[in-house]
């Protein structure tokens, strides 16, 4: 039951883009375009959920045994890098179609905050290593939600009716914050289930 | 090449264990004061602070965290201090609760409220929403849209999940010190 | 596009004023900003990281081997975070309560390895310098901008340091959203809106006069 708060709480209640303000960069970047959105949410996921895998370990097993949890930003980064370097190389070998298709967004992940952002949550929320393997796949797709709706959303807003001066970015964000509010919606869900 | 970033993070560690150890006994002491602050704003008449094994804590209400019993000059028991943290709307809500020996809550305060809703739930931190809690008895119920009477409190208008957490908080910090005081 | 002077160095970086020109170190930006306090520390933090890592790569960039470039970068730029997180903690325990993870997290904001990679890998530590701490005083204005704009807005309110700026506030029922994500978005959006339309209106300001004074001939010659 725990896991499922986890997972509902990542992906709408505490949406990593529209709560948590995470991985924006990337989030205005690639959603332009609807292809670009699923090479890139995938690649998100992937990569959200095998960092929490790998960082929780470090974190539990290396770190704080050896009193060291204020190298946890330096050697946090240093895994997810590389990790990212690692996943890069295999799908390269395995797979080059899709490392065609993944190849430039891969990289881009070592900086994405919500990667870094996830495996740090996991280590202030306390989670053992399950919960922080599901939150860290709840992180990403959330965050491929969040950029799907919105990737939709902006296909279809730019245009003649858009003022000059709020084309392109600036509608995004207004669009953006829109979705956020509607987001907003989810803030108390298990409360409302439980009271 | 593996040398350079070898050194490169030989350095950066050196770097961050020097700082830690710098600013670690600082952080320490810093953490130590406000407890020692928040303990005597919530039981004023205790002189000293003994904390609670966490085993004696077993059973308790999921939101208790730890306990001190307070003593006064004369070693006396005064009462007990309960720190918890229930789930708020945003997060959770972490107070000090202040019981005197009779059962009554002395004083709560509220610790951080940080992810409740500024304005709404936000306002469960003010003094006129905690002071509600002095004087009370285990067992407080909320009332909504009337004044209070008896062994209750009134939600902040238009707050009440968050109101409810820390009531929530408040009579399982309640019970658990009703059963340290039994206890000795 | 290239300065020569550390001066100009220091002008542009100030001018790229992050997120709004250079729209980069957006989580931040975004996050901390509920109030104008907050961007001033966070801002401060970055202005701290970035030009200390600039220098040192600048300083180091002959003797940092190509394909090891970006771990290093990493590394660097994670050692300051982690000094500054620790020293916030230590000495501004409630300002690091309030920013959080955001602190950890200036290491993966894209201005810094954006910068490093850009700027300090080419030049000098000196220009290196002037232009971590540029951009980094254009980044603490930007978002003390969007954060005092929210708390007067989310707030009614703007208390810097301890000093309320407005008495008992501000005479009018303050719109809570402001302070919350949504906020966030709106005020950013309407702020690159706001940029965009001065913008365009500076350039319809140089265009118009030779439009109207030159001679098709002249245009020719010139």
């Amino acid at each position: 039951m725990e896991l499922f708060a986890i997972l509902i709480g990542g992906i709408l209640i505490n949406n990593y883009i529209f709560a948590r303000f995470l991985g924006l960069c990337p989030f205005f970047g690639v959603s332009n375009k609807l292809e670009t959105v699923y090479g890139m949410g995938a690649a998100v996921v992937f990569v959200t959920t095998l960092a929490s895998a790998i960082t929780w370990p470090v974190q539990h097993y290396l770190l704080a045994p050896q009193k060291l949890e204020y190298l946890q930003t330096i050697v946090f980064i240093l895994v997810i890098a590389a990790l990212v370097q690692l996943v890069e190389m295999v799908i390269q070998k395995v797979s080059p179609s899709l490392h065609a298709a993944l190849g430039i967004y891969l990289p881009l992940l070592t900086t994405n905050c919500a990667v870094l952002g996830v495996a740090l949550l996991n280590v202030t929320e306390g989670y053992g290593f399950v919960e922080s393997v599901v939150n860290g796949f709840a992180g990403g797709a959330g965050w491929f939600l969040a950029t799907w709706l919105f990737a939709g959303v902006r296909e279809r807003i730019d245009g003649p009716h858009i003022p000059a001066a709020m084309q392109g970015l600036p509608i995004a964000f207004i669009a953006a914050g829109l979705l956020a509010l509607a987001f907003m919606g989810f803030q108390g869900l298990f409360r409302g289930l439980l009271f | 090449m593996v040398t350079v970033l070898f050194l490169v993070c030989a350095v950066a560690g050196l770097a961050a264990a020097a700082a830690n150890g710098v600013t670690e006994p600082i952080i320490a002491q810093q953490q130590a004061q406000a407890l020692q602050q928040g303990l005597a704003e919530v039981l004023p008449e205790a002189a000293s602070f003994d904390p609670v094994a966490a085993g004696e804590l077993a059973g308790q209400g999921e939101a208790v965290l730890s306990a001190w019993r307070a003593l006064d000059d004369g070693n006396q028991p005064v009462g007990v201090v309960v720190e918890a943290a229930p789930s708020g709307y945003g997060g959770p809500i972490r107070m000090l609760v202040g019981v005197t020996t009779d059962g009554t809550l002395r004083t709560m305060k509220i610790l951080s409220a940080a992810n409740e809703t500024p304005g709404l739930g936000a306002k469960v931190a003010e003094p006129a929403f905690q002071g509600q809690f002095t004087g009370l008895k285990a067992g407080i119920t909320l009332v909504k849209g009337q004044a209070p009477t008896g062994n209750q409190i009134q939600a902040v208008t238009g707050a009440t999940i968050s109101s409810r957490a820390v009531l929530d908080g408040v009579n399982q910090a309640l019970a658990a010190a009703a059963q340290l005081q039994e206890a000795r | 596009m290239a300065q020569t002077t550390i001066a100009g160095v220091f002008r542009d970086g100030l001018r790229q004023a992050p997120p709004f020109r250079l729209v980069l170190g957006l989580c931040p930006s975004l996050a901390v900003t509920t109030a104008m306090e907050n961007g001033f520390w966070m801002g401060l933090a970055v202005i701290f990281v970035l030009s200390l890592s600039e220098v040192l790569i600048s300083l180091m960039r002959r003797i940092i081997p190509d394909r090891v470039r970006i771990p290093v970068y990493i590394v660097v730029v994670a050692a300051f975070v982690t000094v500054v997180d620790m020293v916030m903690h230590a000495f501004l325990p409630d300002m690091h309560a309030i920013l959080g993870i955001y602190i950890p997290l200036i290491v993966v904001n894209c201005i810094i390895m954006g910068r490093v990679e850009a700027f300090a890998a080419k030049n000098g530590p000196l220009a290196a310098l002037a232009d971590g701490v540029g951009i980094g005083l254009g980044y603490t204005a930007s978002i003390m901008v969007i954060g005092g704009i929210r708390e007067i807005l989310g707030t009614g309110n703007l208390v810097l340091f301890g000093h309320a700026l407005f008495g008992s506030g501000l005479p009018f029922e303050p719109a809570v959203i402001m302070l919350m994500p949504p906020g966030g978005f709106f005020v950013l959006g309407f702020l690159l809106a706001g940029l965009a339309l001065w913008e365009m209106r500076q350039r319809r300001k140089t265009a118009a006069p030779a439009a109207c004074c030159t001679v098709p001939g002249e245009e020719a010659a010139k």
